[in-house]
Formats: structure tokens, C-alpha cells, sequence
């Protein structure tokens, strides 16, 4: 009777079986939920259950698996990681058929190891010769088998001399060995592996390693969950990051393993802990008129005002947080995010401004989120997910887009980049200037001694500083090297144009309509023709905090056509010495004109530049010497007449690029 | 590798569950000296005793021919019932750490654990025929009809064992009340006494038990006509209780099946 029980179960099994359709596919999840009941008192004995029985009985649920969906591929070794109760042992124990899901599907094709642990089953009252009987069988070997490989095992195991020894008498390294040796005699097409490895000596344990890369070549899947992020660097082919129950990224290990480490050093709620300090505080949400409100209209701007408290931690890392907001629908999708740099070390609380332009979604209502991370480790130090709602509403003819963007820093188009070296005077007017037509500025400092690095960390637009301490003489390959760091730096925010300025440069055109612009889709960088300032003998007063733009009157006619301007293209790159422009395949067009005031700032300027140059780029250096003393100019350095600024433009003559 | 279109895991259930049985056999006889002639031992003591009370004082044996084995087989019949059930009962539960870690199907330890006491109740009934042997009951081929009924409270105890099993991993009280049912079991069943010592009323009842009309039948074959009476005697369908015993094994089936989805959970 019973055994047509098996068959029937068999039976439904087959069924299962056919619904793998893709003949690749080990292992089909799709939509799988798993709900444990932890009731607050267990029930379990008669005096309980009727004291309790008019009472209902409270249980908390515990989502250990939301809606998870994956496949897994014939021959693939996977991998599963997550934090102590990510579900990832649940998720384990559901393709081994241990556990049941609440809802969802799991498809499984070829033979499962029906283990997750070693020595199941194991009884210490018996001998080592029984037990690999016992174990064997559990794992589905039949006794014919283990007789032919009884002996095999034994070896493996390295226990000849105590077959008939009761197990209990074995060291935990023992049986631990026995376990293994048993378990690799199991045939399955899928081995899941729970963390096995956590046991058994270093020799031992290179044997395990061997017995992985030969399941690996044989083409066997596996799916394997620790918490060694070496072994699973080493073994996965892909891998599962599991938080709370959920997917929270699934790709390659490398960036599964980076992803893990991150949630790893989210705080818990641990008060003592340092950087749970840091706290955002007073948070207000008012539109573009001023007003404190939670309705808002497509088009117009959410602007978010609030105090940052550091709170006890780090000065250090102070200078390194980025605040984040991003807004959801109600579906969790994130519409629009952006950062922007926390910077100030010279005050315990800072008020904020972020403002968020209202892309065209539809009318509904909308959350939003607020963090602090360090925007080097990424570490988050204040999060405060979905705290304030709003109503968005849609009155525009356009119709709604929802865009999927998933990742922080979405709407940064234009990156702009620089190197600074004590440029205290004129680095507030040229950040305030390019921000006008950049989202972001990333600057280099190199070695600067005054304070053009307090003034470029308190500019919000400034996103990230690279911090170059050390100052080395013969700068033509540190030039080079300084800005392909910059351009590096830049690629991760993912812009899709870059653009290098230097601190004295001043530019005049429309560059940011022009970029956002169609016509500019087929270009791939843009050169801007430049031209150089002259202190003249009316105009000689020193710069002083103002404006630079149009602070001469008198420009050489000579014209540089520099290319500033170029498309995030992975191809772009610095190289060679002294180079202040990267190579860019395709089209380049020049536009635009730019005002260089390197040597006109004052005449005092005019001779520290000799000497900056005379002392550091020693192929110059007998050029600039020449220069010195020379800051007022009645000709041009190529001795040409200058002109004024629209005249200069008209009578120019391009020096550069040679052709 | 063979085998490897299959997609069960353990496809070789039968092995499991003698191995599983042979080693819980094994395990309860450990370490003594005598082994399993303890598992006869006690039933045969208390059969002594029962035997002692039963014929002296009450002289109940007078009126039945070869009461001593009438009695033996009752005891030891019974005992196999109340050992299938109880380690039924905790097959599950004493389980725990096999069910956490491997998959195979659940059924399999309610099996393999009476298995371990069906072995014991067939070597058992070995003993009883070599007593009978030496009482003088003589008995033919016919014998051989005690399997079919060995059979029947087989699937009954495995039907009630489903349940209990089931149950007992949320009620763990169960196992207190299942020893008090089983006690009061062993009077209510025509063991020790004849049933026409019982009015009709009554006896109707109880022959309605499978237990007891397993008890009653095997005596019949084993012992012969006079022995006892039998559910023909009071119902015109014999085969009452066997409709019992499949109803019993479906319902427990249903049950078990229903629960062992969260014995990994519960356990």
C-alpha cells in the first residue's frame, strides 16, 4: 500500500520536472514567500492550551523570503550570502525541499543532494563502520554501493585503524572527515553546501577546496552559502545577496561581495555606536514660492531644508559625507535621487538646502528618503527611508514618464573637473561661474598651503576632492597623472559629459543648453578657444573677490583651441606629459571662447607664475625667467597687438592646436 | 552515475528505512547482554503474571482450551500495538535533527520506527508457536493466514501512527494521554478474558475494533473453533473493522500529509 504512496509522490515530482522547459536551467525560482510564525508563548502543553484557549494566540510573522525569483544554470556554482538572518539557510532549506514556501514555485532539474550538513544522521553510539552505512543511506546510496566503496571512504577519511571505533570516542576533526568523505561519494547533479567548510583543519580543508574545483570541472551545479567572502570570490560563478528576505543584488561576485561588505557596516541599532550620531534634523520641504507644503506640481521644485548634526563622529570623515535624497512612488520605484557633499568641519550643525526638480510623473503620491553616507566607503551614517509624503500632482499636456533610475546621482549630466593649487582668491568666483553650466564639480587639490581647500569643500556643487598632500617638483607627468585621476573619479557618477576648466579660465557661450541639446549628439568633444588676458598700463589694479569675467581689457589676438569639453566614453584618457587635453575618437568640434587670466590677476600674480613655472617645469624654465618683471604688457607675450575682448575674437590667430 | 534522470533525491526509500530500522533495532539492544530476548522477556513476564492471577484466582482459564497460549498470543499482539504506536508517535519528534537537514520523505520515519517493533512482534510470534508447539495445539498450513492479519494491524497501527506522529509535534500532552488510552485499551480488549464473559451489548462494541478482531481471528487460526468468538458472531459483515483499519490509514495519511509540509518548522 505505502509504496504506492512513493510512486504517486513520483509521480507529482515528474510533473514538476516539466515545467523546467529550458533545458540549461538547474534550478527555477520564481515568486517565492516564506512566513515563519513565531508564536510569543508555544502552546505545547495541555495546562497552556487550556489556560489559553479563549485567548487567541499572538505570533509575530517573519518574512524570511519576499517575492524571490532567480535561476540558476546547469553547471553554474552559485552562491548565496547575506547577513545573519538574510534568509539565506531558508532559501537553502526551500530547494532542498526541507522547507516549504508559502507561496511561489521552486523548480528543480536533475538529482538534488538532499544534505546541507555533514554527518547527518551520525549516531555516536555506533561504530564508525555503522555509521557510514547510516549516513550513506541517508544521503541515497544504496548498501551495494557503500560495500564497493566502503573502503575509499574509509581512506579518504583517514580512519583505517578505527572502522569498528564507536564515533563517540572520535575527535570533532574525526567524524568531521568521515562526514565529508561520505558526502562525496553522494551522486547528485545539484550539491547545496551550507557553510561545511567552517570545520576540520587547514590540511582538511585544502582537501574540501579540491573537491569543490572538481565539482566545478565536472560541471556539477552547486549552490553553496557561507560567509567567507574569499571562498565565494574564489568558487561562484554568480551570487545571491540576500537583506531581510529580499534580493538585493544578484550579478557577479566581485560586486556581490563589495555589496555585502557594504550592508555589513550599515549601523545596527546600537546607540553606542559612533556614527549613528550624525542625524538630520529640522527637515522642512517647501516648493518654489516658499511655502511649507506636502503638494506639489510637475515642473516645480521640492526644495528640503534641514540641520545636520555630526554628533560625536569623526572630524575626518565629516568631510566626507554625502547627503542623499531620493523620491519614490508608491511602488518603491525611485524616481529621481541626488547628492550633494556634506562639507564643513569647522561647525557642529550645518543647515542645508537640496532642492529636487519634479520630473514629469504622474500624478500620485510620492516619498521621500533622506541618508548620509561617506561618499568614499559608502557607509551609510543616517538614513531615513520614506519619512514624508507628498501628493505630486500632474497638470502638464506632456504625457508621464516614470523613469526607472535606480542609482544615486541620476541627474548629473555634466561633471566638471579641476585642479587647484592655491587659488584662495579667485576659486570662489570660478566655482560659482562653471556652476552655472556643470552639475557637479570634482577638483583635485594639489598641495595647496592656503585655504583653497576650506573654500572648495564648502561649496555644495563640489561632490568629491582628491586630496594630493605632497608636492613634487617637475610637474609635467604629475599634471598628466592629476587629471586622469580627476577623469576616474568622475566615470562613477556617470555623466555624460566632462568638462576640465582651470581656475583662471572664464567662459563665455551657452555651454550647458548646447550639451543637453540634439545638435550636440554626434559630437564627442569640443574645443574652446581660448585667449590670454594682459595687464596694459591703464589696467594694472590687482583682482580683489568679484567677478573675473571681463576683468581686462585687453586681450593677445592669439587663440588656443583647447579641448575642454568631451563625452563620457570609456575610450578617453590622459597620457604623455603635460597633457591638458585626454585623446577623444570621433567627431570634435570648437565652439565657445574662454578668457584665460593666468598671468593678468595682479603683477604680483604675474611673478609668482614665473617663478612657478621656471622652478617646476624645467623645460620652461629659462622662457618664464625671461618673463619676469615683465607683468605689464603693451604687446602680447608673442608680441601682437591686443585688442579688446569682441576685436581679439575677430583678429585671431590660432596657435594651437598646430597643424 | 546512475540514476541521473531522476529527480528525487533518495530514490531508494526501501534502503532507508532498513537501515534506519536495523539501527534503532540495534541501538535499543546495545550494551545488553542478553539483547533481544529482553523484548521477548517482558511480555513472557508479564504473561507469567497475568497467567498466575488470571487461572488461580479467577479461573478464567478453565473454560478456554490451551489458555496459556489464548493468552500469550493476546499479550504480545497487544504489545506490539502499544510499542508500534508510541515509537510511532515520536518518530518525528525524536527525529528532529534528520528533519532540519535532509529531505526525504517524512513517511519513511514513521515506517522505519514500526518497523523496529514489527521485527521484534515476528520473532516474538516465533516464541509463541514454539510454545504452543510444546502445549500441544496442533495446527496446519492454514497458520500462514496470521500474516495477512499481521498485515492488517500493520496498515492500522501505521494509520493511527500518522496521526499520533503528526499531532504529537504540536501536542506533546499526547504522549501522556496515548499510555492512559492504551491502558484503558488493553481492558476493553478481549485479551485476558473471553468475550463470552462480556454481554452482547457491549461485546458487540468492542468486537467492532480492529485490535480485537485481529486478536480474535489469529486465535481462531492459531488455537481453532471454541477459541474465542469472532466479529461474525456478531455482525453479519466480518470485514467491519478492516473497512476501520483502511479509513483509520487514509485519515491518517490526510493528516500527516497535511502537517509534515512545517515538521522541518515545528520539530
Amino acid at each position: 500500500m505505502f509504496f504506492n504512496i512513493f510512486s504517486y509522490k513520483q509521480k507529482k515530482e515528474d510533473i514538476v520536472k516539466k515545467d523546467v522547459n529550458n533545458k540549461n536551467l538547474s534550478i527555477s525560482v520564481s515568486h517565492v514567500s516564506k512566513i515563519f510564525k513565531i508564536p510569543h508563548e508555544q502552546r505545547k502543553t495541555l495546562k497552556s492550551f487550556i489556560f489559553n484557549l479563549f485567548k487567541r494566540n499572538k505570533y509575530t510573522e517573519l518574512k524570511v523570503a519576499e517575492d524571490i525569483s532567480f535561476n540558476i544554470n546547469e553547471g553554474e556554482f552559485f552562491g548565496i550570502i547575506g547577513r545573519n538572518g538574510s534568509g539565506k539557510s531558508t532559501m537553502l532549506k526551500m530547494l532542498a525541499k526541507i522547507y516549504q514556501p508559502n507561496s511561489g514555485k521552486i523548480s528543480i532539474k536533475g538529482r538534488l543532494s538532499p544534505f546541507l550538513e555533514l554527518g547527518v544522521g551520525f549516531n555516536p553510539e555506533l561504530s564508525a563502520h555503522d555509521n557510514v552505512y547510516l549516513n550513506g543511506t541517508i544521503l541515497g546510496l544504496t548498501r551495494k554501493e557503500i560495500d564497493t566503496k566502503f573502503n575509499e571512504i574509509i581512506e579518504f577519511a583517514e580512519l583505517e585503524e578505527f572502522v569498528d571505533h564507536k564515533l563517540k570516542n572520535f575527535s570533532s576533526g574525526m567524524q568531521v572527515r568521515l562526514a565529508f568523505s561520505v558526502a562525496v561519494q553522494a551522486h547528485a547533479d545539484i550539491v547545496l553546501i551550507d557553510e561545511v567548510l567552517a570545520v576540520g583543519d587547514y590540511n582538511f580543508q585544502q582537501k574540501c577546496f579540491d573537491k569543490f574545483r572538481e565539482l566545478k570541472q565536472n560541471g556539477k551545479t552547486v549552490v553553496f552559502v557561507s560567509h567567507s567572502m574569499g571562498n565565494i570570490e574564489e568558487f561562484c560563478d554568480r551570487v545571491l545577496l540576500l537583506d531581510k528576505g529580499k534580493i538585493s543584488f544578484i550579478g557577479s561576485p566581485k560586486e556581490a561581495v563589495h555589496k555585502y561588505n557594504i550592508l555589513n557596516i550599515l549601523p545596527e541599532k546600537n546607540k553606542n555606536d559612533k556614527k549613528s550620531t550624525v542625524s538630520v534634523n529640522n527637515l522642512e520641504f517647501k516648493n518654489s514660492k516658499n511655502e511649507k507644503t506636502q503638494e506639489f506640481l510637475v515642473g516645480d521644485d521640492i526644495i528640503a531644508s534641514g540641520k545636520v548634526d555630526y554628533g560625536e563622529s569623526d572630524v575626518n570623515i565629516r568631510s566626507r559625507l554625502l547627503l542623499g535624497v531620493g523620491l519614490y512612488d508608491e511602488k518603491n520605484n525611485l524616481i529621481i535621487a541626488d547628492s550633494i557633499r556634506m562639507i564643513d568641519e569647522l561647525f557642529d550643525t550645518k543647515k542645508f538646502y537640496f532642492k529636487i526638480s519634479i520630473p514629469s510623473i504622474k500624478t500620485g503620491i510620492y516619498q521621500i528618503s533622506i541618508s548620509i553616507r561617506d561618499l568614499k566607503s559608502d557607509e551609510v551614517y543616517f538614513e531615513k527611508f520614506k519619512s514624508h509624503k507628498f501628493y505630486i500632482q500632474n497638470i502638464t499636456k506632456t504625457p508621464a514618464i516614470i523613469s526607472s533610475g535606480s542609482f544615486w546621482h541620476d541627474n548629473i549630466e555634466i561633471i566638471g573637473l579641476t585642479r587647484v593649487r592655491n587659488e584662495s582668491l579667485i576659486i570662489q568666483d570660478t566655482i560659482d561661474h562653471v556652476s552655472k553650466f556643470v552639475d557637479k564639480i570634482i577638483v583635485l587639490n594639489d598641495a595647496s598651503t592656503d585655504d583653497t581647500l576650506d573654500k572648495v569643500y564648502s561649496h555644495p556643487k563640489v561632490i568629491e576632492v582628491i586630496n594630493n598632500k605632497i608636492w613634487k617638483k617637475d610637474r609635467a607627468v604629475e599634471e598628466t597623472e592629476s587629471r586622469q585621476l580627476l577623469l576616474e573619479a568622475g566615470r562613477k557618477y556617470n555623466p555624460k559629459w566632462f568638462f576640465y576648466f582651470d581656475a583662471d579660465e572664464r567662459f563665455i557661450g551657452d555651454i550647458k543648453k548646447y550639451l543637453l541639446s540634439k545638435e550636440s549628439l554626434d559630437i564627442n568633444g569640443i574645443r574652446i578657444s581660448l585667449f590670454d588676458a594682459y595687464i596694459t598700463t591703464n589696467d594694472k589694479s590687482p583682482y580683489r573677490n568679484g567677478k573675473l569675467l571681463n576683468f581686462r581689457q585687453y586681450f593677445g589676438p592669439e587663440r588656443r583651441d583647447i579641448l575642454m569639453i568631451w563625452r563620457n566614453n570609456p575610450s578617453v584618457k590622459f597620457s604623455g606629459i603635460d597633457a591638458r587635453e585626454p585623446f577623444v575618437d570621433g567627431k570634435i568640434i570648437t565652439k565657445f571662447f574662454s578668457q584665460h587670466y593666468g598671468k593678468s590677476i595682479s603683477i604680483k600674480q604675474w611673478e609668482d607664475t614665473c617663478d612657478y613655472y621656471a622652478n617646476n617645469f624645467p623645460m620652461y624654465s629659462t622662457k618664464w625667467l625671461n618673463r619676469k618683471g615683465k607683468a605689464v604688457h603693451l604687446k602680447s607675450d608673442f608680441n601682437r597687438t591686443l585688442y579688446p575682448w569682441e576685436s581679439a575674437i575677430d583678429n585671431s590667430i590660432k596657435i594651437h592646436p598646430k597643424k | 552515475m546512475k540514476n541521473n534522470n531522476k529527480f528525487n533525491t533518495n530514490h531508494n526509500y526501501w534502503e532507508l528505512i532498513k537501515e534506519l530500522s536495523f539501527t534503532d533495532f540495534k541501538l535499543k539492544y546495545e550494551r545488553s547482554i542478553l539483547g533481544y530476548f529482553w523484548s521477548l522477556g517482558k511480555p513472557l513476564a508479564y504473561f507469567m503474571v497475568l497467567y498466575v492471577v488470571f487461572t488461580s484466582v479467577f479461573k478464567l482459564g478453565d473454560s478456554i482450551p490451551h489458555y496459556p497460549i489464548y493468552l500469550l498470543l493476546g499479550v504480545v499482539t497487544f504489545g506490539f500495538w502499544a510499542e508500534a504506536t508510541s515509537a510511532a508517535m515520536q518518530s518525528i519528534t525524536s527525529k528532529g535533527d534528520l528533519i532540519r537537514k535532509v529531505y526525504f520523505p517524512r513517511i519513511i520515519l514513521v515506517i522505519s520506527s514500526t518497523f523496529t517493533a514489527l521485527l521484534t512482534f515476528v520473532l516474538n510470534m516465533f516464541a509463541v508457536f514454539v510454545f504452543a508447539i510444546i502445549n500441544g495445539v496442533n495446527f496446519n498450513f492454514g497458520v500462514l493466514f496470521i500474516l495477512l492479519y499481521i498485515f492488517e494491524l500493520y496498515l492500522f497501527i501505521l494509520g493511527v501512527g500518522l496521526a499520533l506522529s503528526s499531532i504529537f509535534v504540536k501536542f506533546r500532552d499526547l504522549g501522556h494521554i496515548w499510555e492512559v488510552l492504551n491502558q484503558i485499551l488493553f481492558y476493553a480488549t478481549p485479551i485476558i478474558y473471553p468475550l463470552s464473559l462480556v454481554p452482547i451489548k457491549y461485546a458487540k462494541f468492542q468486537m467492532l475494533s480492529p485490535l480485537a478482531q485481529v486478536i480474535s481471528d489469529m486465535r481462531i487460526i492459531l488455537i481453532g473453533e471454541g477459541a474465542t468468538l469472532t466479529t461474525n458472531d456478531f455482525w453479519c459483515f466480518s470485514w467491519l473493522p478492516m473497512i476501520i483499519v483502511l479509513i483509520t490509514f487514509i485519515i491518517g495519511y490526510i493528516i500527516f500529509n497535511k502537517m509534515s509540509n512545517s515538521f522541518a518548522e515545528d520539530v
